[in-house]
């Protein structure tokens, strides 16, 4: 229960998030959520280790990247 | 003897040996549907597309990958470009060099309401421009590289042009310049940038894409699945999805990314200089011949010519029977052929790669002097 998500609305911007957040040393994975998770469809989720949450989220911001933050729901890191 | 392909100005052929290496990759490890699921072979191909619209990006010197749109061809993003702008354009000016792919869909257009005027893009083009311009005039699109003469748009009269008119949006046609010269893209030169990727860009057939330099409300122009937001019955907000509707070729967009990275190592300058220097051979050989005469004496990568009293079908067949490749006919511009006084019989074409070799060149050099020994 260490894994946090963040989604993002497409692939696209979910493989952006990747690899800048990689670009800072933060590992993040990225999966396809769907609406029971989101409520708005399918979505795409950035799963990160919870302890860098703070400093990706800050990342993801800096780059303009839109994103919203999820709580673990029982995903772990795949 | 193999074959001689000067016909690079519709497709290149061949591709850079990586090319073909990436699409087996491809096929063999990126075989899933791009953004569709979330198991390793769609990540794959999700990952291989974004991987492309970076090679691209940089390629242009432009900072936003996400912006790039994806589509089957130049035409498709063409007429999606023309379409997705909002608002609507009320009047549009193009230049006498564009391709059917612009003077088509504007048509069209007009038969909505539109309405548009059509410059000479020789002598005095930025007086042309301005003489084209209505109070109510909010697109201009403009070939950056004519796909007849090979005769390239000059970017300072571009940029002074939008300097004059900001509120004009400008949608350019990249289709014979992009892979060949090098473009630096940003909001000084256009607002969208439309190419193909089979051409220099080395790429395979069945990929195109548009740039959408600014960001902005953009109608989707075909709309479907996006593998996101699927309970609103609109199309993703966001650029790319808004506009990418449907599966995409990913094998080809592979061998577009991966185009690109070889252009991206080769240089730009290098590549120029090459189309450059091998233009140059081009127009001497064919000066060599008293009876044909070049469409125009600047083009770059691509030249024509007409051969007095003889329609380009019988020279294109000629070098056809000789294993050349190149294209004759009116190359779906007739407007630029109008103004050169060959709608009738055409022109040849012959269009470079910057895999060609002088060696290509002496063996077109060859033909067309049987060829005027048979016919002149």
């Amino acid at each position: 229960m260490n894994t946090a998500f963040l989604t993002v609305d497409s692939v696209t911007y979910a493989i952006k998030a990747r690899k800048v957040l990689s670009a800072i040393g933060i590992h993040a994975s990225v999966k396809k959520v769907n609406a029971t998770a989101t409520g708005r469809g399918c979505r795409y989720g950035i799963f990160i280790e919870r302890r860098h949450l703070f400093s990706a989220m800050a990342e993801l911001k800096q780059k303009n990247i839109a994103f919203e933050e999820w709580r673990g729901y029982g995903y772990d890191l795949p | 003897m193999g074959m001689t392909y000067l016909d690079n100005a519709a497709t290149t052929f061949p591709k850079p040996k990586c090319v073909y290496k990436r699409l087996q990759w491809c096929l063999r490890n990126a075989a899933g549907n791009p953004g569709r699921s979330s198991h390793k072979a769609a990540l794959a191909a999700a990952e291989e597309i974004y991987g492309a619209r970076e090679a691209l990006s940089e390629l242009l010197g432009f900072c936003a990958p996400e912006r790039i749109v994806f589509t089957q061809n130049a035409t498709y993003a063409l007429n999606m470009a023309i379409r997705s702008l909002r608002p609507r354009p009320i009047h549009a000016i193009y230049s006498d060099r564009e391709h059917n792919s612009v003077i088509r869909p504007i048509e069209a257009l007009c038969k909505e309401g539109c309405t548009h005027t059509v410059f000479k893009a020789d002598g005095d083009i930025l007086a042309a421009m301005e003489a084209a311009m209505r109070p109510e005039t909010d697109l201009c699109i403009l070939s950056l590289c004519s796909n007849v003469t090979g005769e390239c748009f000059p970017l300072p009269i571009l940029r002074e042009f939008r300097r004059r008119y900001p509120a004009v949006r400008i949608l350019l046609d990249g289709s014979q310049w992009l892979g060949h010269l090098p473009l630096s893209l940003d909001e000084s030169l256009c607002d969208v940038l439309c190419a193909p990727g089979h051409k220099a860009l080395f790429g395979i057939q069945g990929v195109g894409f548009a740039v959408f330099v600014k960001d902005g409300e953009y109608a989707p122009f075909v709309l479907g699945g996006s593998g996101s937001d699927s309970q609103s019955k609109d199309m993703p907000l966001l650029l790319p999805e808004r506009l990418e509707a449907g599966t995409l070729a990913t094998p080809a967009i592979a061998t577009l990314g991966e185009g690109a990275r070889f252009l991206l190592r080769e240089g730009m300058t290098a590549v120029s200089e090459r189309i450059l220097h091998l233009s140059t051979k081009l127009y001497e050989r064919i000066d060599a011949f008293s009876k044909l005469q070049p469409l125009s004496r600047h083009g770059i990568g691509t030249v024509s010519f007409a051969a007095e009293g003889i329609p380009s079908s019988a020279v294109t067949a000629f070098l056809d029977s000789r294993n050349i490749c190149v294209r004759g006919g009116l190359h779906c511009a007739p407007l630029i052929h109008e103004a050169m006084h060959t709608l009738d019989g055409g022109a040849v074409r012959v269009s470079l790669s910057y895999l060609n070799t002088v060696w290509d060149l002496d063996r077109l050099y060859r033909a067309l002097k049987e060829f005027k020994k048979i016919y002149y």
